[in-house]
């Protein structure tokens, strides 16, 4: 298929995933991806590319990517105009020979205005089956209305992110014996601290002293003052 | 200033059929041997006496209501049809708590019970089987009102700032008045300054600042009275 | 604002650590809350001198009141979706067979109470339809194998002990369910027009009798023949034929049958037959209850019974008379199960036990009262000029401090009124067999029921309940739709009505398709009714109402939606010109969908961020349109593979995804704000775990304003972490709140019957490089949550079989309500940081009234007594 396109360019990208990689076999994809420029009820899609991830499990792929024409340019930048969607198809054959389909989409614009800067998420389940291919742009809002020229709608640049299941978290119960068991030994040899205040500890002694401290200071004065009155 | 909505909506299309699994299932269970849980259930004496028929409203539940049993008069329970495994046998009962018991049978049908340890799965503390469950206390499902007491009453700010006063403007000058308190009162004060006087300062000038000022104040008007009269 | 932020956290932490221990009091007990219990659709029925012993479709058996409509006991069994009740006994003690095809647990009752006497099992290698009877205290089980052999064994009914070893006997005659029945002490069977009968109790007879159908009933075409079981004084059975039923009577030598005919449905109580008939000539009463003398079927009385109008058709279950009063208890198509006193015709009591079998619950508010709605309708009438409009809001307003002086509108007594903080609602909830009902949340009472006939929910589990308008917009009723399946056809059934009265003006609508998928859009149209888009079996697309178009239209845009095939996802659009475009697709995989969950629509995130005890903020990555999906894959190594999806409904982006080796169900998921909470069983350690996860954005924010699924410029941080339950879960749910501003509670139903309330606080995944403790009022790490007894919001009132719990909103903030299904109702309201907005019930408005009152004239006072001092000491 590759070999009858005119010019071709290819790109390489290399994303090493091997945190999340809890994949029991590793395995390889070939990803033929199909766009659609001429949005209607029954979309036709036309070819835009081939990657090949050559192992799931450090995620490697090698994208090759057809250049869209002057014509297609033409078709795409009007979709931004227009604000329609942009629609990929891509065939998944994984090494076992079996085949599916995917279908994604995103705003025209979207991509106009990212001059056609892509990432395609690849996600796979536990096994390393892929489940599922979504077309994205890295972008914080959608589109702002920039004007692209047409020169720049020419090469797709595709980063492939192969995205693996993470293994589910377990209960942390090692580290809580431990720290059980650190504090029925400290425990034992007596060393449990109270760690209130003392005025936490001893207010119910503090405040009738307070209280009566407080009686007396202001009974002193009151006194005098009463004496003097009196002496009047 | 885009907001794409997606309700949640229902899935209208079969997922499973699951008679095929129950049946299937049922075909294996009458070849394996089938066991039975026994033990004995023993109330709080108090609980015994109050509800005649605490036998009724006490279940037991295996593994979370897969298999279940019920608690016959003499407090006995068994359950029926268990294959070999292992199992949490728990006792349900709305007014005790008991604590469930791990029963575990192996393929030639021996029996072993011991404590449940979510935790520590592999530690064992074994218990006797025939199952011997014991309520360990009255189930607490209600937090303590607080109940109303005097003590509360009187501390109770807004009262304090009602009687405290009133105190203060009442009784302590008829107090003062006296010569004896007043001799008493010198000392308790000669003493509570020997042994804190830093923090009786601190408390009374934190505490009475305002007043202690009108204090001195006073105290300023009684000295210039006092030379008036010389 | 940053700091603003962070003293709104301080505060609602604050407020968590002191609600952590949120519990009722004990006199708070039945304030707000209120259980029903019921026992499901009626089985086997029996009368016990003062009590019915009842067996149900739910595998339960119950003792009722004669007298009023309480069940005195009741004994939950086995699940009814393996296991049903097969036969019930009343004589000294209640005896119940219950079980499936090939393994049945004989028990037995103690009638008074309840308690179990005797339990033991039968089992059986191949699996039969089998009957039952008990003569004496010996149990005979007859297992027949339809034109083969039938075995026959018999049992000590309470020890289990065989008095009499299997017996294999070749009878080609035997049939099935309909074809035979037991007429204590034979088995009698239809077959080829003839009757067969077989002595299964006595030993000396081993042969069967058998005698020409014709020869009984005298037709010479026997049609389409069937047997009923008829417990009359002489062993009898019901031979129906085309809806015409004889009684036949057999003993050793022949069969006889009654020179009468009756319909199927007829009991023998007291040497009299009894049965219903419709009643034409009064439009009131519908029913009528006929008896006929055993003997001649001469027709005794006939009486006109007094049956509600809301209940669908009945038929006798058992009957039973008692010095000349007969009480006959009528099961109905709706479940409903009513008690009739003869001869008066009265009705005792009647038990709605369609609520028993809930399938969607809506909460919904009330409506102003009629006097504050005229307070809005001054403005409605634009012509008025301003001093009759003076003059109307003068008048209102007096006549509101009338009311509100004299008669001290209190809760409960001023109707379906709505109150200030959004309380009292009314709960409408739809019934499997297709009743709805409307239920006070006060009291629990029903308002109002409405039965919709041959209609039954999606798959046998839910139906849609969709708020089209609530009650906000005074002069507009309030309007819901019902969405559910013809029970004939399957295709699609509309049911709009009012909510609040149960009235509806259009009736069922049979929809002439099958339904897909259906959803409420957000968005309003004129009349403030929010139109539904539904998707038909062939992605046609509708709108209820007609006028809902244009909205749809305008909003066609930004409309997504989703559907599952299996375990295949696929997003859709909807196109201006009302049809539907694919734009993605995910597949699962070969494997089994679990569990599905989205945030709750109504659902308000109040705060953007976390703040961390350095004082950053770590912003929320709140996607309103995130689908939570878990699903349970066979593998040949680790038995069972759970794998938990996070996956973006716009674009069908797989957010996050984990995997759980040797996990099992049940899977439940929560999904809300931003984050998720699962729970399942582990079966390597045996014990059940929840998982929580929340997707975070980090320290700076993509996109303050709006969100877009479109704009991802990075992928949510996600944290995690994993608890063990000491508990069995069986549902779960999030509190829900006015505005967000509560803390959120995780409502968790058990198996045990309990429904606890967990803190969200406790379950949040802890950052792994923050020191967590007091100081960072954050909970130290345990792995097993403790789940109080304190926590369980139904206290002692057990649930039996726990289906859903369901959550709304209340208008004060701090309360949400909450309904918990299933065998049982149970309603509660929970407050997850305490009712902080209200003043505490126990608040003491005498104590500040004598205080303040105390301080004035106490001032008063010492200021008189002052003057009065100087004036004494100026003398001086």
């Amino acid at each position: 298929m590759i070999h009858m396109l005119t010019w071709f360019s290819t790109t390489f990208i290399l994303i090493n995933f091997c945190r999340g990689s809890n994949l029991e076999h590793d395995g390889w994809v070939n990803i033929k991806l199909e766009h659609c420029l001429l949005p209607s009820d029954s979309p036709i899609f036309t070819d835009r590319g081939n990657i090949t991830i050559q192992s799931l499990r450090l995620g490697q792929a090698i994208v090759n990517q057809n250049s869209l024409t002057q014509e297609e340019r033409v078709q795409l930048k009007e979709m931004a105009a227009t604000n329609q969607f942009y629609q990929i198809r891509s065939t998944v054959v994984s090494n076992d020979g079996t085949e599916n389909v995917f279908l994604s989409t995103i705003k025209a614009c979207m991509l106009a205005e990212a001059q056609l800067d892509d990432r395609l998420s690849v996600s796979l389940d536990y096994t390393g089956r892929v489940i599922g291919i979504t077309l994205l742009i890295a972008s914080k809002s959608t589109c702002e209305g920039a004007v692209v020229p047409l020169s720049k709608l020419k090469e797709f640049t595709t980063s492939v992110y192969v995205r693996h299941p993470e293994v589910g978290p377990v209960p942390d119960t090692a580290s809580y014996i431990q720290k059980m068991e650190r504090e029925r030994e400290a425990k034992e040899r007596g060393e449990v601290k109270d760690n209130r205040s003392i005025l936490a500890k001893y207010w119910m002694y503090i405040v009738p002293v307070v209280i009566l401290l407080m009686v007396s200071s202001m009974a002193n004065p009151e006194a005098a003052a009463n004496g003097g009155g009196a002496s009047r | 200033m885009e907001y794409f909505s997606l309700r949640h909506l229902f899935l209208l299309l079969a997922i499973h059929n699951n008679c095929v699994f129950s049946q299937a299932s049922s075909e294996d269970e009458s070849e394996t041997g089938r066991y039975v849980i026994e033990g004995r259930i023993f109330p709080l004496s108090d609980y015994q006496t109050s509800q005649a028929n605490w036998q009724a409203n006490t279940r037991i539940l295996v593994n979370g209501g897969e298999y279940i049993g019920f608690v016959k008069k003499d407090g006995s329970l068994i359950v029926h049809n268990v294959p070999s495994g292992s199992y949490i046998v728990e006792v349900l009962n709305p007014e005790y708590t008991f604590e469930p018991v791990r029963v575990e049978i192996n393929s030639k049908g021996k029996y072993r019970a011991r404590k449940v340890n979510h935790i520590q799965t592999s530690l064992v503390i074994q218990v006797p089987y025939p199952l011997r469950m014991k309520a360990l206390a009255k189930t607490r499902y209600f937090q303590v009102r607080e109940q109303w007491r005097i003590t509360d009453f009187i501390f109770n700010p807004m009262v304090l700032m009602m009687v405290l006063p009133l105190l203060l403007v009442m009784l302590l000058p008829k107090l003062m008045n006296d010569p004896e308190t007043k001799k008493e009162m010198e000392q308790i004060q000669s003493l509570t300054k020997f042994e804190l006087p830093e923090m009786s300062d601190m408390v009374s000038n934190f505490l009475a600042g305002g007043s202690s000022q009108s204090a001195n104040a006073q105290q300023n008007k009684k000295n210039q009275k006092a030379k008036k009269r010389q | 604002m940053a700091n603003f932020r962070s003293i709104i956290a301080t505060i609602s932490i604050t407020i968590i650590s002191i609600s952590l221990s949120n519990a009722l009091y004990e006199d708070q007990v039945g304030k707000f809350d209120w259980k029903r219990s019921f026992i499901g659709k009626v089985k086997h029925a029996r009368f016990d001198n003062k009590r019915l012993i009842v067996t149900s479709h739910e595998n339960v058996v119950a003792s009722l009141s004669l007298k009023n409509d309480q069940i005195l006991w009741r004994q939950v069994m086995e699940n009814p979706q393996e296991q049903q009740p097969l036969h019930l006994h009343v004589d000294k003690d209640v005896i119940t067979v219950s079980g499936n095809r090939n393994n049945h647990y004989v028990r037995g009752w103690d009638s008074p109470t309840g308690s179990l006497l005797w339990e033991w099992v039968i089992a059986t290698e191949k699996s039969a339809d089998s009957f039952w009877l008990v003569k004496d205290d010996t149990l005979v089980h007859i297992a027949p194998f339809p034109g083969s052999h039938m075995e026959v064994t018999h049992y000590n009914a309470k020890t289990g002990e065989v008095r009499w070893k299997t017996r294999k006997i070749p009878e080609t005659w035997v049939g099935g369910t309909n074809k035979c029945a037991i007429a204590n002490p034979y088995f009698v069977c239809v077959s080829n027009g003839q009757l067969f009968w077989f002595n299964v109790v006595n030993s000396d007879a081993n042969t069967h009798r058998s005698q020409s159908v014709q020869t009984l009933i005298g037709e010479s075409d026997p049609g389409n023949l069937h047997l009923l079981e008829f417990e009359g004084p002489k062993p009898a059975v019901l031979l129906v034929r085309n809806n015409n039923a004889k009684v036949v009577e057999v003993d050793e030598e022949t069969a006889k049958a009654l020179p009468y005919s009756l319909i199927s449905n007829a009991i023998y109580v007291e040497n009299a037959i009894y049965q219903l008939e419709a009643n034409l000539e009064n439009p009131d009463k519908l029913i009528k209850v006929k008896s006929l003398n055993l003997l001649t079927g001469q027709e005794g009385l006939s009486v006109e019974v007094d049956y509600p109008l809301g209940l669908g058709g009945p038929y006798i279950v058992a009957g039973q008379c008692r010095g000349g009063v007969c009480d006959l208890l009528l099961s109905s198509t709706d479940n409903a199960l009513t008690l009739v006193r003869l001869p008066e015709g009265k009705v005792i009591w009647t038990r709605e036990e369609a609520l028993s079998n809930i399938v969607s619950v809506e909460f919904f508010e009330l409506p102003v009262s009629e006097l504050d709605a005229s307070i809005e309708k001054e403005f409605a009438i634009a012509s008025n000029d301003v001093v009759s409009m003076f003059s109307h809001r003068i008048s209102t307003q007096t006549r509101q401090l009338y009311n509100l002086v004299l008669s001290g509108q209190l809760l409960g007594n001023s109707g379906l009124v709505r109150d200030e903080f959004g309380l009292h609602r009314i709960i409408v909830v739809a019934t499997n067999v297709g009743k709805l009902f409307g239920i006070d949340t006060l009291t629990g009472s029903i308002v109002w029921t409405y039965r919709l006939p041959n209609v039954k929910p999606f798959k046998d589990s839910a139906m849609m309940l969709l708020v089209q308008r609530t009650a906000r917009y005074a002069p507009l009723p309030a309007q819901c739709v019902l969405l559910a399946e013809d029970a004939n056809t399957g295709a699609g059934v509309s049911f709009t009505f009012d909510p609040i009265s149960g009235m509806s003006q259009r009736g069922i609508e049979r929809l002439g398709y099958k339904i897909k998928q259906a959803f409420l859009l957000p968005h309003e149209d004129d009349d403030h009714v929010k139109p539904i888009v539904v998707v038909a079996s062939d992605n046609a697309v509708h709108v209820y109402p007609d006028e809902g178009r244009s909205v749809v239209q305008k909003h066609s845009d930004t409309t997504f939606l989703y559907m599952l095939d299996g375990t295949i996802m696929r997003g859709y659009k909807i196109k201006a010109n009302f049809a539907l475009t694919q734009v993605w697709e995910v597949n699962l995989g070969p494997s089994e969908l679990v569990a599905v969950s989205t945030r709750p629509i109504n659902e308000r995130v109040h705060s953007q961020g976390r703040v961390l005890p350095d004082r950053s903020v770590y912003y929320k990555y709140v996607n309103p349109n995130l689908v939570a999906l878990a699903t349970l894959h066979d593998d040949p190594i680790h038995k069972h593979v759970l794998s938990v999806y996070l996956i973006d409904g716009v674009t069908g982006l797989v957010l996050y995804s984990a995997s759980h080796k040797k996990a099992k169900g049940p899977v439940h998921l929560v999904h809300s704000e931003n984050w998720l909470v699962y729970s399942f069983f582990n079966e390597r350690f045996r014990r059940n775990e929840i998982v929580a996860a929340e997707l975070y954005e980090g320290h700076i924010q993509s996109n303050s304003t709006a969100f877009s699924s479109f704009g991802v410029s990075q992928l949510p941080h996600i944290q995690t972490q994993s608890y063990i339950t000491p508990a069995n879960p069986v549902s779960m749910t999030v509190t829900l709140t006015e505005r967000g501003i509560t803390n959120k509670f995780l409502l968790v139903g058990m198996s045990s019957g309990s429904v606890v309330e967990i803190p969200w606080m406790l379950l949040q995944p802890r950052f792994a490089d923050i020191a967590c403790g007091p100081e960072e009022s954050c909970i130290p790490y345990m792995p097993e949550i403790p789940l109080p007894a304190e926590a369980i919001i139904n206290y002692n009132q057990t649930l039996s079989r726990i289906r859903r719990i369901e959550v709304a909103p209340a208008k004060l903030e701090s309360t949400s309500h909450v309904l918990v299904h299933g065998l049982d109702l149970f309603y509660t309201r929970v407050a997850p940081s305490k009712t902080f907005d209200l003043l505490k019930e126990d608040f003491d408005h005498k104590l500040i009234v004598l205080v303040l009152s105390g301080l004035i004239i106490a001032s008063y006072v010492t200021k008189y007594l002052a003057s009065k001092k100087t004036l004494r000491q100026a003398w001086k």
